[in-house]
């Protein structure tokens, strides 16, 4: 296999690896959350859900760009593409906002949501505030995102 | 990830509890109630039901509140991330149970009605460790008992006894606390009973023993000695450059005016609570379940207070002075 192409593996690898950590950190952190509030009262378990779900975004961002990124080096059929090592480079740099990002901000997203969920505990009429707080977050995840599409639409193969 | 994944769980579900401590409302109508026994009905609306069964008579709150604790104490052990944090905590009921059965064995007498089974150590297992001169007792325990039997052998004062074990206590509370919050929550209440017991001192007039002031304050002993033996005008400003000045000089306000330090304890109280208060700004960490504990001992308090006013039939201005106020 080309260089090339092994660079863009590596760079949708990456998208899908970094951002998909981070959910899984966030959503996690959620969730312990989430379980010593309905373990005090089962009527969290809705409120709690829709925070969980917050932090799970920045993977299925790192998902997509990882998904696009194989599609045009031809691994979803019509044949391999033919890729100089400049621009699997390129496909590399493509993927690294949402990868590092979405790590970061999922991570810090889903301290946000845990703490959501506290608030939402103590006081159950304010759901709508600490989903704001959470989805504060998700701005900076949607910018990488966006700039790693335009880097990827960018790139000429 | 450390902090966060160890105190997203714990945390989260002390908030739930939280919510069911007594607020001001349920307070109130418990001091509006016509006798105890309405009293303790309000109370039957709230947690408290579940350990309340077959316990309505008014007399029965002791019980109560003593089987309160003793499940909320399991529950929040059930799940804290540092059950070493809640054995602190309860070992100070070991310390107390330990007064009874070292005063009532040198009197002679059997007080096992006083013992708490809130401990570390259940009441049982330490009557036994007292039939065996506390020889199994921990270690840390143990140095706290020996000291305080061989100063009542010295005074042959039961009171000494209290002295001691409540300094002992405070030392190894201070000494093994991990945690800065209660740390400085334990300095805080050592400096204030410091200041409390140079007031008693005071105005007793008695001679100013060694074993009077806890460890480990921040406060200087010098500086208590000195307010204690210098006139009442000094005794304020010589705190007022410490953290404690306003509680401080209300405080003597209120001795001036009623004779009594009730209302400065509940002073101490307050300042205390305000302390603890800090604990709701903190979103991981062990803060939030030391001060739920504290903050239900603290309800417990309250509605005793309540409760034994109502069935002396007291006023309820003169029960609503006595009270400080909620966690919550």
């Amino acid at each position: 296999m080309e260089m090339g192409l092994v660079l863009g593996l590596l760079g949708a690898g990456l998208a899908v690896l970094l951002a998909g950590t981070g959910s899984a950190i966030g959503v996690g952190l959620t969730g312990q959350a989430a379980s010593g509030a309905v373990s005090e009262d089962p009527d969290m378990f809705a409120k709690s859900l829709i925070l969980q779900i917050i932090p799970g975004t920045q993977g299925i961002y790192g998902f997509l760009i990882g998904f696009l990124t194989i599609q045009r080096l031809g691994f979803l059929g019509g044949g391999l593409a033919s890729i100089s090592v400049e621009t699997g480079l390129s496909l590399l740099m493509a993927c690294l906002p949402i990868g590092l990002v979405g790590l970061t901000s999922a991570i810090a997203q889903g301290k946000v949501a845990a703490t959501g969920v506290s608030l939402v505990a103590k006081r159950p009429e304010e759901l709508a505030k600490a989903m704001i707080f959470a989805v504060m977050v998700e701005f900076y995840a949607i910018l990488a995102f966006l700039v790693s599409f335009l880097m990827l639409q960018g790139v000429t193969i | 990830m450390g902090q966060e994944g160890k105190y997203a769980y714990a945390v989260t579900r002390i908030r739930v509890l939280e919510t069911r401590l007594l607020d001001r409302g349920k307070i109130g109508r418990m001091l509006d109630a016509r006798d105890a026994a309405s009293a303790l009905r309000v109370l039957g609306e709230t947690e408290y039901a579940e350990v309340m069964g077959e316990l309505v008579e008014g007399e029965e709150y002791e019980e109560i509140l003593g089987a309160e604790l003793k499940r909320v104490y399991r529950v929040v052990q059930s799940f804290s991330p540092d059950p070493d944090l809640i054995d602190l905590l309860r070992s100070r009921y070991d310390f107390q149970n330990l007064k009874v059965l070292l005063k009532a064995g040198h009197l002679g007498i059997n007080r096992d009605d006083l013992l708490v089974d809130l401990g570390c150590i259940a009441p049982e297992c330490l009557k036994e460790m007292a039939a065996g001169d506390y020889a199994s007792l921990p270690a840390g325990y143990r140095r706290v008992v020996e000291e305080a039997q061989e100063e009542f052998k010295n005074t042959g004062d039961p009171q000494i006894i209290d002295l001691v074990i409540d300094r002992g206590m405070y030392d190894y509370l201070y000494t093994n606390a991990r945690v800065d919050f209660l740390k400085g929550y334990l300095l805080r209440r050592i400096d204030l009973t410091n200041i409390k017991t140079a007031m008693r001192l005071k105005r007793s007039r008695t001679g100013v023993i060694r074993w009077a002031f806890l460890p480990h304050g921040s406060v200087d002993p010098r500086l208590l000695l000195e307010a204690v033996r210098e006139p009442w005008d000094a005794f304020g400003p010589k705190f007022s450059t410490t953290d404690y000045g306003v509680v401080v000089e209300e405080g003597l306000r209120q001795l001036e005016a009623k004779g009594t330090l009730t209302d400065y304890e509940c002073l101490v109280d307050e300042y205390l609570l305000e302390y603890l208060r800090r604990a709701k700004y903190v979103p991981f960490g062990p803060e939030p379940i030391l001060a739920y504990l504290l903050a239900k001992e603290l309800e417990g308090r309250l509605v005793r207070l309540i409760m034994v006013g109502k069935i002396n039939n007291l006023p309820k201005e003169t029960i609503k002075e006595r009270l400080c106020d909620v966690y919550a």
